[in-house]
């Protein structure tokens, strides 16, 4: 008689369970640290809590307020989605290119690639309180050196046409880190014979980026986008530190509104709705940029559809 | 094959056993401060820029052999946190000291009532500034005491009014007056930019604008409705003060005044201490920042300017103690408080601080703000006078935060000439109201639900 034919040998069954044990330590801390604070979130997002006090339910009516009745959340959204909209591409870009320039093997190369993944290593507040001196009207670098080329600098950080943008910039700051790191991974990983024969063809050095360097980092580029998206939705510190929502609430971004309301005003429930409604916006546009850009990526190994 | 995995399992048992003892370190706590014989309290402070050692706590230990009081500083930017993880997960310090609104703790059972303390050892409440009772209170309970207080007061540089031909010695002393010295004072550069501005309205320091509600208060203006329901930010005086402040930055110009502001720093670079302003509201730890970063400007201090029809006003919150709910020793805590609240500690500390040049509060209490050294200081005649017209910034209790980001969004928009006072206002008013009433219920809601459960908790 034939042995029934399960799904996985004995062995294997055997194996993965010891594999889920061997993890169980870490299982055991991400459930309650993790699962647990985020099923309980989406609970107090319906409800009116303060920590102090006990729950009270209300059901949709933090999100009722949120989507229909405070002026603050969509400010804070077209905050968001305007520091994101600049962000992402001058970070990515910025990236690429300074990557392209030291990703070949040069002598002295990896002195050139430290100097400039430094700058990046200076974040958070500490970073915020430079810039706060730097962005000053009148005595900080920033106008000062704008007023080398006779520009008049605006007040950045205290006027409220400028002070995101000012926000914005101050990301230039990061375009030699990690990500630069891992495009030159990835440009050093492109076979040399694709360019050779490219050249061969006689294919200038535009063509030769379009056609062979970009679809090939192509997968790290989507990967990066999502992430740095993903990131930026979530700006605080600077505007935290330097700014407190700005002038008019000009720089009050999605996560300050979200501090405020939970820290500040003791509305936790609101906070929580904030969260999963950011939740629900990262989500979906993850989603929508797998569709759309998804298929058209370039994986070295088989595609996953 | 047996054999194989269960050695796979042996290990995997080690394994466990191992990170269980290792685990079990994490529960090694370091010695406790066990004193023979004394029951030991710890009271959390908000660690100022200084890192100072309050020296009270070591007096009150040396006075007496049943309590020890210890004291632990925690950064001032993560205090209010920590102390709501720990009132939430029952483990509060005994004490603790801090600024700002008592009511947002007390109003949600974060504090132990001191009323019954206060009753049954004849506690004299006269001793400290009536002013400061107020943001004490909730629901006709005390909930705390003030250990120091300041207030804002109006600062005008006697230089200045000399080379602007005016009275060195004689400051605005109503809101006519205050617009016309202005526009002496302010001196112009020839692209139009403001050199020195005669008075910015609402400029206090670098980090944020703080918005003053005194000129308001002026007129007697109410902002919360008797049963404390309703919010009212359009009352006439409000929007009157509001208006005012606006035309003054228009009479000076917008646009220049705000450039001239965003470029002041902090102490040396301060607008009046570098001297490019004029006369500017401060606090009442003001003089003392003077004298220690621009000790050669002359200036005078003196109340605010008044309106047509109007009184003296001026905003004063304090440092307070109270007794968080849940700690384990409130006896021994309450004792601490009225030792460091009594009179003759109270003038002994304030010679300390200022032997030590410390820039801080001046005393909750009336004998030791009156006491010679802390009068020598300068200014503070005024700012003792001042106290009998002061009140507690915190406004609407249960929507604090709410109200103080509104109100000063609205007024930024006034000033910026973006909107009409009237208009700014009731906006803000409309969004304080919404979430006051959202408080209101959540109150509702657990004051019931306490009474449900039958709990007779000291808190409330």
């Amino acid at each position: 008689m034939r042995p029934i034919r399960r799904f996985f040998s004995y062995i294997e069954q055997r194996e993965g369970l010891l594999g889920y044990l061997f993890a169980s330590p870490w299982l055991f801390g991400f459930l309650i640290f993790g699962i647990i604070p985020i099923i309980l979130s989406f609970y107090y997002s319906l409800c009116r809590y303060d920590v102090l006090r006990p729950p009270m339910f209300v059901g949709w009516e933090n999100y009722k307020y949120l989507l229909f009745e405070s002026p603050n959340f969509y400010r804070s959204i077209y905050n968001t989605f305007y520091y994101t909209i600049f962000r992402v591409p001058i970070v990515i870009v910025g990236s690429l290119l300074l990557a392209m320039l030291v990703a070949k093997p040069m002598p002295g190369i990896y002195s050139i690639r430290t100097i400039y993944y430094l700058p990046s290593i200076v974040s958070g507040v500490a970073l915020s309180v430079i810039w706060m001196w730097l962005y000053n009207p009148q005595y900080g670098l920033v106008n000062q050196f704008l007023g080398w080329f006779g520009i008049p600098g605006p007040l950045w950080l205290q006027s409220e046409k400028w002070s995101k943008m000012a926000i914005v910039l101050m990301g230039l700051w990061a375009i030699g880190g990690g990500r630069m790191i891992i495009f030159i991974a990835g440009l050093n990983a492109i076979p040399r014979e694709l360019y050779e024969s490219a050249e061969i063809d006689g294919a200038r050095w535009w063509s030769r980026f379009w056609h062979i360097t970009f679809p090939q980092i192509s997968s790290i580029l989507f990967l990066l986008t999502i992430v740095e998206i993903i990131a930026s939705f979530q700006v605080f510190t600077e505007a935290y530190v330097m700014t407190q929502g700005g002038p008019l609430n000009s720089t009050l971004f999605y996560n300050l509104e979200l501090y405020n309301k939970s820290f500040l005003d003791y509305q936790m429930g609101t906070a929580s709705a904030l969260a999963w409604l950011l939740f629900l916006v990262t989500l979906c546009i993850t989603l929508l940029l797998f569709k759309v850009v998804g298929s058209r990526v370039y994986y070295e190994y088989a595609a996953p559809r | 094959m047996i054999k194989k995995l269960k050695n796979i399992f042996q290990r995997f048992l080690i394994a466990c056993v191992i990170i269980a003892i290792l685990y079990l370190f994490a529960f090694v706590r370091g010695p406790e401060l066990e004193i023979p014989k004394r029951t030991t309290i710890t009271c959390w402070i908000a660690m100022g820029a200084e890192e100072l050692v309050p020296p009270e706590p070591s007096w009150f230990n040396q006075s007496q052999d049943k309590i020890y009081t210890q004291i632990m500083s925690v950064p001032f930017m993560e205090i209010e946190r920590k102390f709501l993880t720990s009132v939430v997960g029952e483990v509060p310090p005994d004490l603790f000291e801090f600024f700002g609104s008592v009511s947002q703790w007390s109003s949600r059972g974060a504090l132990i009532s001191l009323s019954d303390y206060i009753k049954r050892d004849n506690y004299d409440c006269s001793q400290i500034f009536p002013a400061l009772w107020e943001d004490m209170m909730w629901d006709g309970k005390i909930y705390a005491i003030p250990t120091g207080t300041a207030c804002d007061a109006f600062y005008w540089n006697k230089q200045h009014f000399r080379e602007a031909g005016l009275d060195p010695e004689k400051p605005p002393k109503t809101w006519k007056e205050l617009e016309e010295y202005a526009e002496k004072l302010t001196i112009r550069n020839p692209d139009g930019s403001i050199k020195r501005a005669g008075f910015v309205p609402g400029y206090w320091s670098a980090t944020g604008i703080p918005i003053f509600i005194y000129w308001a208060l002026q007129k007697d203006a109410k902002y919360l409705s008797p049963d404390g329901r309703k919010v009212i930010l359009t009352s006439p005086a409000c929007i009157d003060a509001v208006e005012w402040e606006g035309k003054l930055f228009e009479k000076l110009g917008r646009d220049e005044l705000i450039r001239l502001r965003a470029s002041f720093g902090y102490a040396g670079q301060q607008g009046f201490a570098s001297g490019r302003v004029s006369m500017i509201e401060q606090k009442s730890s003001f003089p003392q920042e003077l004298l220690k970063y621009a000790p050669n400007i002359e200036y005078g201090v003196s109340m605010f300017p008044i309106p047509e029809g109007g009184h003296p006003a001026t905003t004063s919150g304090s440092v307070w103690m109270g007794i968080p709910a849940g700690a384990k020793h409130p006896d021994e805590a309450w004792e601490y408080i009225k030792f460091r609240t009594r009179s003759d500690i109270a003038i002994k500390s304030a010679e300390y601080t200022i032997d030590q040049n410390i820039i801080t509060f001046f005393p909750a209490n009336i004998k030791a703000a009156e006491c010679p050294k802390q009068m020598a200081i300068p200014g503070m005649p005024i700012f003792v006078e001042s106290m009998k017209w002061a009140h507690s910034p915190t406004i609407i209790a249960l929507a604090h935060s709410v109200f103080w980001r509104e109100y000063a969004m609205a007024w930024d928009e006034v000033i910026r000439g973006k909107k009409t006072a009237r208009e700014a206002l009731e906006t803000a008013e409309r969004i304080i109201q919404r979430s006051l009433d959202d408080q209101l219920t959540y109150n509702d809601f657990y004051l019931k639900h306490k009474q449900e459960q039958g709990h007779i908790a000291c808190a409330q």
